[in-house]
């Protein structure tokens, strides 16, 4: 048991370098992507005279959030695909969003931990919180493009990533249910509440903040995802004008710049900057969310 | 449903026993909790006496696992009968907790919400209703100012002094208290205990305590449960008076002098 | 509508949406196996195995469907990522929970956080950009099963620090103060005490860690090279089952399309077991307090 001096000391110099190595390989990482992308924002490349001003370098970027891509995407912006990957999240949330919640209120509400059905289908979404994304995209592609016809479009795009993002948003959305003390159950039911009065009046409202947050990380991981959509919601960059039209994601976009368009690497990494702002936007906001219910919980407690 | 249930019940519980999976908590109980009277139930902790309180509006079907056999009548109800409508039941039969649990709302919230859900809509009805159950518990004058604060801002002994008026607000005629002062200061526990006393003119009130003083001060019957080896089961119940100066068994008497529990 | 009958509608209905969320997983697996049927059928299970290649085509006769050195590209990677990413993943855990200042360990920890939130795609990005060419340096062509372990270390490394970290957190105080007590040191106290403590959590740790690995895609395709032969050292590139499905679902027909259903059903079937074992593992020791 007893550690020589000698195998401590290396054990400490293990356990203060990992965080080095580790912590400086991401702001490595990091720092590129902010390089490299800002790169695509720097006036003068295109616009020539512009002065190197602040007010410039928002217009940079707001042309390139709002402009259609140009040759194959080496040029111009991403205003189709951030509108294309704005519809799949939208058809994504509007599924998930009532199964999800349902599903986690009939959990923890209306079950116990022993009940049968109850069990049942929570051992079946931790198997589908395994599942990997790509199969997602298989399964995706043969039930929505094939089997229900609608083929390469934001429908079924959007339907897939439902599917994935489902296990994720139940199991956020079941921890904040379950994070109202038992107290308020037993005060309802005393009272004579209805099972639906206890549920939206007294439930749903205490949970609400940890919900939303639980929302806004599936949110997150809806938008991260590449693999589930390469043959659900296709490649075409072009503005979408229906649901039932394809659309190339912010994700996918990298990607196809990246391996299949030589030149296309600025853009590629201007539209990860943008889709890495996104996502930390989008955490931010979930962990402020989180914050203030931890927070007014404790005071209220 | 009437608006006004003032005339109590009695409380008649036969043979019942309450199990958690196959551990029982209480075997063969069987007492009578009289109307217009306190009853308390004592014993030491553990005994299952909140068990036994929980089984008397049926939130033993919240926890699970946990069973429920034998009889239990109240007024004409058939309580542990499954077509029970267990709503109506447990509008008739208010409860108040160990640890107040109001909602996380406004004071007028608090209120408003089990009036609401069970049919009054109309703002004077609900307005006049409020003022009545807070002037009930003496905390009108309290809060008359703030009834738009949270409720959760009140001290403890104002908390479940709120938690009374709003069991009281659906004019109860039964009243199941379990511990209600073990979490509150002497000054707090004596105005519920006045409280009590005044409620009993039209409720069935039954304590649950741990303070055999309490149950002197305040209850005209009192039922002692005792553990035994697969449930506790009931020693004596007769007259608060009686138990304590001239208990029946010898358990009572060891149990009331402070020997054991 | 009357209050029972609001209830009664209230349980059909949320009932109803868990069955759905319940069977979607039934669903995958359905349609995968169906559309994975009939390469199982013509081709027949020993001919993804002993074929001399991996040259799939729509008809069973004209193609050959060696599975195998895929098999063993998904393997090889994700199991090095894990031998490298696991350790480094719970020292770093052990970092935020036992020897940083509690500022420090905050912001790590924050850190790590963001590396998880990164999207596969930008960590691809990252390595086709920077890390393979620096690779190709040292030995060309550069996209090489080096390159992807590098990048899926990154990448599931965030999976067991946080998942070690919380391991920790779960641990009774009592361990700690006794540690302390003791006089034990800091070093002698993180891994004789708390690592030993924790071991199922870790384990735990470390297997959804190698679940992740396997199903990962885009940044596996980026960087690996995918060629589709034995992998033949650390420099050789090499290409996996999910590479494998990304690049040719695009335009495979017949029973090439249905092999690549085989390829996700080969996935789904290695994921569910690792995640049934490690459910298997934290019932077995329930009160251990990880």
């Amino acid at each position: 048991m007893a550690t020589s001096r000698w195998t401590g000391r290396l054990l400490d110099v293990c356990v203060w370098g990992t965080p080095v190595i580790v912590a400086g390989m991401f702001l490595w990482l990091i720092s590129d992507l902010i390089l490299r992308g800002s790169a695509a924002f720097q006036p003068g490349t295109e616009s020539t005279g512009a002065s190197y001003s602040l007010i410039a370098v928002a217009e940079q970027i707001l042309r390139f959030l709002t402009a259609a891509p140009e040759r194959a995407g080496r040029g111009g912006g991403i205003g189709p695909i951030l509108v294309s990957t704005g519809m799949i999240l939208a058809v994504c949330m509007s599924v998930v969003v009532p199964i999800g919640l349902g599903t986690a209120m009939f959990l923890s509400e209306l079950v116990s931990d022993q009940n049968r059905l109850g069990r049942l289908v929570r051992r079946s979404l931790d198997l589908l919180a395994g599942v990997p994304s790509i199969v997602f995209g298989l399964f995706g592609n043969a039930v929505f493009c094939q089997w229900l016809g609608f083929r390469y479009s934001i429908v079924a795009g959007g339907l897939t990533l439902a599917c994935m993002v489902l296990p994720l948003l139940i199991r956020s959305a079941e921890e904040g249910f379950r994070s109202v003390p038992d107290s308020q159950r037993h005060a309802a039911a005393a009272l004579g509440f209805s099972r639906w009065s206890t549920v939206f009046r007294v439930i749903l409202p205490q949970s609400t903040p940890g919900i939303v947050a639980g929302l806004i990380l599936g949110l997150g991981r809806a938008l991260a995802e590449t693999a589930a959509l390469l043959f659900t919601s296709g490649y075409v960059d072009r503005m979408p004008r229906s649901f039932l039209d394809s659309g190339r994601s912010l994700s996918i976009h990298i990607y196809d710049l990246s391996m299949n368009v030589p030149g296309g690497n600025q853009n590629a990494h201007a539209s990860a900057l943008v889709l890495v702002v996104l996502l930390i936007l989008i955490n931010l906001t979930a962990h402020r969310l989180t914050y203030r219910f931890l927070h007014r919980e404790v005071r209220y407690a | 449903m009437t608006a006004s249930n003032s005339t109590a019940g009695a409380v008649h519980v036969e043979n019942v026993s309450i199990r958690y999976g196959a551990k029982f908590a209480i075997q063969n109980v069987s007492l009578t909790i009289p109307p217009q009277a306190i009853t308390a139930i004592i014993g030491p902790s553990g005994c299952g006496k909140t068990s036994l309180l929980c089984s008397l509006n049926r939130l033993t079907d919240l926890i699970p696992g946990c069973g429920v056999t034998g009889l239990i009548r109240i007024g004409d109800t058939n309580v542990l009968d499954r077509r029970t409508d267990v709503i109506a039941l447990r509008r008739r039969v208010g409860m108040i907790f160990q640890h107040p649990n109001l909602f996380p709302m406004t004071i007028r919230r608090n209120l408003e919400l089990p009036l609401r859900e069970h049919g009054l809509q109309d703002r004077r009805g609900l307005q006049e209703q409020i003022e009545c159950s807070l002037t009930d518990v003496g905390l009108w004058t309290e809060v008359r100012d703030r009834l738009d604060r949270p409720a959760l801002s009140l001290s403890g002994g104002q908390q479940q002094r709120l938690c009374l008026a709003r069991a009281l607000s659906l004019q109860p005629s039964v009243l199941l208290l379990d511990e209600p002062c073990s979490a509150l200061d002497p000054q707090s526990t004596s105005v519920i205990e006045e409280l009590l006393l005044r409620l009993r003119a039209t409720c069935t009130v039954a304590v649950v305590t741990h303070n055999l003083a309490q149950a002197r001060r305040i209850a005209e019957r009192t039922a002692l449960l005792w553990p035994d080896t697969n449930g506790s089961r009931l020693v004596e119940c007769s007259d608060t008076q009686s138990l304590f100066e001239s208990p029946q068994s010898r358990v009572t008497e060891a149990f009331i002098s402070g020997k054991v529990g | 509508m009357s209050r029972s009958s609001k209830d009664l509608l209230l349980v059909a209905v949320l009932r109803g949406l868990a069955v759905v969320s319940g069977l979607v997983v039934v669903c995958i697996v359905l349609f995968v196996l169906v559309e994975a049927f009939p390469a199982l059928s013509d081709v027949g299970p020993s001919r993804f195995l002993s074929d001399a290649s991996w040259h799939p085509d729509e008809s069973p006769s004209t193609g050959t469907f060696n599975l195998l050195p895929i098999a063993a590209g998904t393997l090889l990677t994700s199991l090095l990522a894990v031998v490298v990413a696991g350790p480094l993943g719970i020292l770093s855990a052990v970092f935020a929970q036992y020897y940083a200042p509690a500022r420090l360990a905050g912001w790590y920890r924050r850190l790590v956080e963001l590396m998880a939130g990164v999207p596969s795609v930008v960590y691809g990005l990252w390595g086709l950009v920077v890390l393979v060419p620096l690779v190709n340096r040292i030995h060309p062509p550069g996209q090489s099963l080096l390159a992807g372990v590098v990048i899926l270390t990154l990448m599931i490394l965030p999976t067991v620090a946080l998942l070690t970290d919380a391991a920790f957190t779960g641990l009774p105080a009592g361990y700690a103060r006794g540690a302390a007590a003791l006089g034990l040191s800091r070093s002698t106290t993180a891994f004789f005490v708390m690592i030993p403590a924790a071991r199922s959590g870790l384990a735990t740790a470390v297997m959804l860690a190698l679940v992740r690995a396997m199903g990962e895609t885009m940044a596996v395709v980026m960087v690996c090279g995918n060629v589709a032969r034995m992998p033949g050292g650390l420099f050789a590139p090499v290409r996996t089952l999910t590479a494998t499905i990304a690049l040719e679902m695009g335009y495979a027909r017949g029973d090439h399309r249905s092999a690549l259903f085989a390829c996700g059903l080969v996935l789904v079937i290695v994921v569910t077991v690792f995640i049934l074992c490690v459910e298997l593992g934290s019932y077995r020791r329930p009160a251990h307090g990880d």
